[in-house]
Formats: C-alpha cells, structure tokens, sequence
C-alpha cells in the first residue's frame, strides 16, 4: 500500500509541475489543486499507514498499545485541506480579475507592470 | 508572566477585529490601528527586556507538554524581529495616515495590515515547525490582500506572480515538513533537535534540510527563485510595499537561521557551502538588476535582493563572528530598507506635487534620504558600515576569499546605484515645473521617516548596542542544547 501512494504522490507532483510550468493561467491553477492534494497525500503516507487500529486508546491501554493509528498526520492534512482550499478560492478570483484587466490567460503576455513605469493609486 | 508571549499575538489579532467592525469609519480604523500598533510596540520592549532577564520564555499552549503541544517560545533572536516587527509597524502605521487613501481604508487595508503583523509576530514566536507554515500561511493570505487591494491592473498582473510562486513556496515547506516528520515522528523543534542528531539517516535528513533550504530561500529571495520580488513590490501601496520590503522576506532568512542553526547540525559544512554559492549569486544577480532599472522601488527591490545575500553571508560562514554580524546586519537592514521604501512614496508625492530638485526645495528631507543611502552602502559612520566590517573580517578569517570580493564589490556597486538615484531625483535641475500645482503637506509620511533614520543614526553612532544583542544572540544561536532544555525540560 505504501508503494502504491508514493507512486501516486510522484505521478501527481510529476503531473503538476508540468502544469504550473504552463503559459496558461488556469493550468497552473489546477497545477496548485494538484501539487497541494499530492502534498496532503504525502503527510498521510509519510506519517505511517496502519491497518484496523484505533486512533484512540480505550480504558485497557495495555492491549492495543501494540497497534495505534496516529492521528496526528489527519489533522495536519485537516489543516492543510482547510488552508489549501482557501488560497486556490482566492487565486482563482485573482486569475479572473487579472484576465478581465488585462485581457489575456497568458503569462508571458502579462508583462507591462514590469515594462512601464506602474505606480500604485492611491 | 510567561503568557505575556501572547500578547504581540493577541494585540494585533483584537485590532484587526475591532477594525473590523468599524470598516466604514475611516478615521477610527487609523486611530484604532496607531493605538494598536503603539500597544504591540510597547508588548514588544517588554518581552525584549524580559527575554535579556531569563533566556528564553517558554509558554506550552494549552497546557499540552512541550513534543505534544505546541510551543511558543522567545529567545533574543525571536524577541528582536517581534520588536522589529513592531517598530516597522508603528512607524508605516504613521505613514499610512496619509499614504493610504479612503477608498483603501474602506475595503479593509487595516485589518488586513493587523493580521500580516499578527501572522509575522507568529511566525517569529512559535517553536512548532508545523506552526511555522501555518503563520506563513497567515503572512501569505494577508499579504494577497495588501497587494491587490487598490484592484488596478497592475496589482493584479503583480499579485498573479506573487501568489503562484509563494505558493509554490509554501507547498515545498510542508512537503520538507512532511519529510521531517516522517523521518523522525516529531514537529516540535527544539524535539526535532534532539532526534535529528539520533538519527540513522544523516543522508536523508541533508535532503530534507535542502528542501528546506529552496523553500525559505524562495520565501527570502535569494538567488534562483526571487523573481516575484521585483515583480510586485513595486506596484503596492507605499505603507504595503515598505512592510514587505522590511519584514517579510526577512521572514525566510529568520526561518533559515533558525532550522540551520537549531535543527540540521548533521552534516552541516555542504549545507553552509550551498548557502554560501546561493548567497555569493545573490549578491551579484541583485546588485545587477538594480543597475538596469530606474524606477525609484524597482531599483530598491532588487538591492533589497542583493543584502539578502549579506545575512546568507554570515550564515554560510558561520562563525561566531559571521553569525553576529548576519543578525547585526538583519537589524540595521530592516529599519534602513523600510526607510528607503517610505522615502520612496515621499519621492513620488514630491513628483506629483511638482517639486523638481528635492535638494532645493525639500532639504530636511533630502538630508534624510542621504543618511539612508550611506547607510545601506556602508560608509563608515553609519549603521551598514559595522556589520560589513564584521562580516569582511570574519570572511578573511574563514578565508573565502570570492565571498570575499563579491561583498566588497556589491558595496561598492550599492553606492553607486543609490547615488544615481540621488541625482536623479534631487540634484538634477529638471525642467522646473512653473508652479507648483498641489501642495500637499504629508507630515506623517515625513514623520515616519525620521524616526527610522533616527533609529540607523542611533545604530549606526552607537554600534556597541546592537553588536551586545547580536552578540547575546549569536551565544544562543550557537548553544541550541539551551534552546531545547529550555522547551523539553530536560539536559540533553
């Protein structure tokens, strides 16, 4: 099982830094959902996967101290989840304010702020 | 009196709420955000004259003990970037009166800006490295914020290159956390100390430590991934892009010294050469793209990149000495930058106002400006001079001879770079305009201004007050065995 994710961990992040590396704003887009759902899957993988165990003890903790799933690794990908959804909301509003200002999805071509002499409004 | 740890947490956190709810009165939003900022100011030389008491002030939030919890904890390098934090804070918090206009203040520039500083506070106090990404979280989100809140085409164009590569930034770091933690089952630093030098894979803990070093290197804008500095700061608001030019690339190089110097002490002579090349490129490249542009904040975001590579400087070297200069020079960089980034605004609005020839008709403030430079290109009575010395000296004494002649040149090349913008902008007699058409008298920008160059004039003429805090620093940073009795209660 361990093999199989780390696999899908490498296969995604391959997958999404060719799409960050796109001219194509929504591409590197959905190159951010992907690398931060691959890097959620990289805590959960890295934090040791065990099969049929509870993550809190009961009243005999001597019986199943031998297999405990540790559940500090969810709450860490919790966070991470919470925080990744927010950050892609708001650059996802920022990509379309960007396009309607400027007309254009591509960044290569989103270049004048640093050609002309951009002074911020007050 | 160990919870007064939260309080440059909770300051600005309350200040950024009531602002909230007062987000159509914009002369009690900048009321209530001076008072705040005073409020974390003064929190800020408390817990700084606290920490020189004791050491180290360890509060376990909730109770939880220290490898379970989280911790906060304030040794002298944390204490002097809160209070870095809060003088920075206060005195853009002046300038902001009149830079930012009331349009900005009503779509929420104040808590926006209490939040960066609640989140750079975090960032500075916590001893969780999971804590640590998400204070730089917090950074992040706000500092979005900050950066397209005027909502012109450029700030947009800005923040699309500012956001992707931050982000990118802050998705390496927790996958380098993640890395940590499942390499050794623990996120508390000082925890983490102790079980990386336990460790049965020094090979791995070295990548680790190397992904950790890309990702706040790209937070700090060093050498290969700075490019989103330049490519944003320019196009904020003056107070914006004078807090992110002070603080938060700042920000990485803190996070840096502290894993360097705390956790990955295996194998350590490759990790300081990587520093080392990544600083050395840094000062160059910098220093370079100052020399091709023109344009006021442009040419102070690319020198803010070049002195990056000082502080990384003295980390690579890491002696002693090289180690008390970096935080020397982090200190005098801060106030110094920030500075310059206020002037630039005053430069801007003297422009508009139709004052040609600032030397002529603005002199107080030309006198001030000229500090500044000197300042930053290390000419000997002012604040720039000391660290570089000690930096100078401790690269001849390690014998890196290349790092050696890079910074001496990078000096040389910052001085000329600022003197041309001094022509540029207050000697040469320009076509005068025939009057001037809108005098605007901005006597809090002026203000701000003044009291940071009050502070490099303190650093610079009294260089003994900050080297005995560097020094108390750089005695901690080399003891990191204290660091960790301190948090875990128990002698290593």
């Amino acid at each position: 099982m361990e093999v199989l994710l780390s696999w899908t961990v490498g296969i995604l992040f391959a997958i999404s830094v060719y799409l960050l590396l796109n001219k194509n704003l929504i591409r590197v887009l959905f190159g951010i959902v992907l690398i931060s759902t691959s890097v959620n899957l990289l805590i959960f993988t890295v934090g040791r996967l065990t099969h049929n165990a509870p993550a809190f003890i009961g009243n005999k903790p001597v019986l199943f101290l031998s297999s405990y799933a540790n559940a500090l690794p969810q709450a860490l990908i919790l966070t991470s989840i919470v925080i990744g959804f927010g950050v892609v909301s708001f650059i996802l509003i920022l990509i379309t304010r960007a396009w309607q200002a400027t007309g254009t999805m591509d960044s290569d071509k989103m270049r004048e702020s640093e050609t002309m002499d951009a002074e911020a409004p007050e | 009196m160990n919870n007064i740890i939260l309080l440059p947490l909770l300051i600005p956190l309350l200040g950024a709420i009531l602002q909230f709810c007062f987000l159509r009165g914009v002369r009690v939003q900048r009321w209530l955000n001076l008072a705040t900022c005073s409020l974390l100011l003064v929190s800020a030389i408390v817990l700084i004259f606290l920490v020189l008491k004791q050491q180290y002030i360890v509060l376990q939030v909730g109770g939880w003990r220290a490898p379970f919890g989280i911790t906060l904890i304030a040794d002298i390098l944390a204490a002097i970037m809160v209070l870095l934090t809060a003088i920075v804070g206060f005195c853009v918090a002046i300038y902001s009166f009149s830079d930012i206009g009331l349009r900005n203040v009503r779509v929420g520039f104040y808590p926006a800006y209490n939040v960066l500083l609640f989140g750079l506070c975090g960032a500075f106090l916590t001893g969780d490295l999971f804590n640590l990404y998400v204070w730089f979280e917090v950074v992040l989100i706000s500092s979005f914020i900050l950066l397209v809140l005027s909502g012109g085409k450029f700030q947009l164009e800005a923040a699309v290159k500012y956001a992707v590569l931050n982000l990118i930034a802050t998705l390496l770091l927790l996958s380098a956390i993640a890395f940590l933690y499942g390499i050794t089952g623990t996120l508390n630093m000082a925890d983490l100390a102790l079980q990386v030098q336990d460790s049965h894979a020094p090979g791995l803990i070295t990548v680790v430590a190397v992904l950790f070093i890309v990702a706040f290197s790209m937070k700090g804008a060093a050498f290969p991934l700075f490019f989103w500095l330049p490519a944003s700061y320019h196009t904020t608001t003056y107070s914006s892009s004078a807090i992110f030019a002070g603080l938060l690339s700042k920000l990485g190089v803190y996070a840096l010294i502290r894993v360097i110097t705390l956790i990955f002490l295996v194998n350590s002579p490759y990790l300081h050469f990587i520093i080392a090349v990544l600083a050395g490129l840094t000062l160059l490249t910098g220093i370079m793209g100052a020399i091709t542009h023109h344009q006021p904040r442009r040419v102070l975001s690319y020198s803010l990149i070049s002195h990056i590579g000082f502080i990384l400087v003295g980390l690579a070297i890491s002696t002693p000495m090289a180690l008390l200069a970096a935080i020397f020079y982090l200190i005098q960089h801060v106030v110094v930058k920030t500075g310059l980034f206020l002037s630039a605004g005053l430069i801007h609005y003297y422009q508009k106002s139709g004052f040609r020839c600032l030397y002529f008709s603005k002199p107080i403030f030309s006198v001030m400006f000229f500090i500044l430079i000197l300042s930053l290109s290390g000419i000997p009575p002012f604040s720039g001079f000391w660290p570089k010395l000690l930096l100078i000296e401790s690269a001849i004494a390690a014998g890196q001879i290349t790092l050696l002649v890079i910074m001496i040149l990078v000096s040389l090349l910052t001085l000329y770079v600022m003197v041309r913008l001094w022509i540029q902008y207050f000697q040469v007699k320009q076509t005068q305009a025939s009057f001037v058409y809108q005098v605007v008298e901005r006597k809090s920008m002026l203000l701000s201004v003044a009291v940071l160059v009050g502070l490099a004039l303190v650093i610079g003429l009294l260089p003994s007050l900050c080297y005995h805090l560097a020094k108390l620093t750089e005695l901690q940073l080399l003891h990191p065995e204290n660091y960790v009795h301190a948090v875990l209660k128990r002698t290593v």
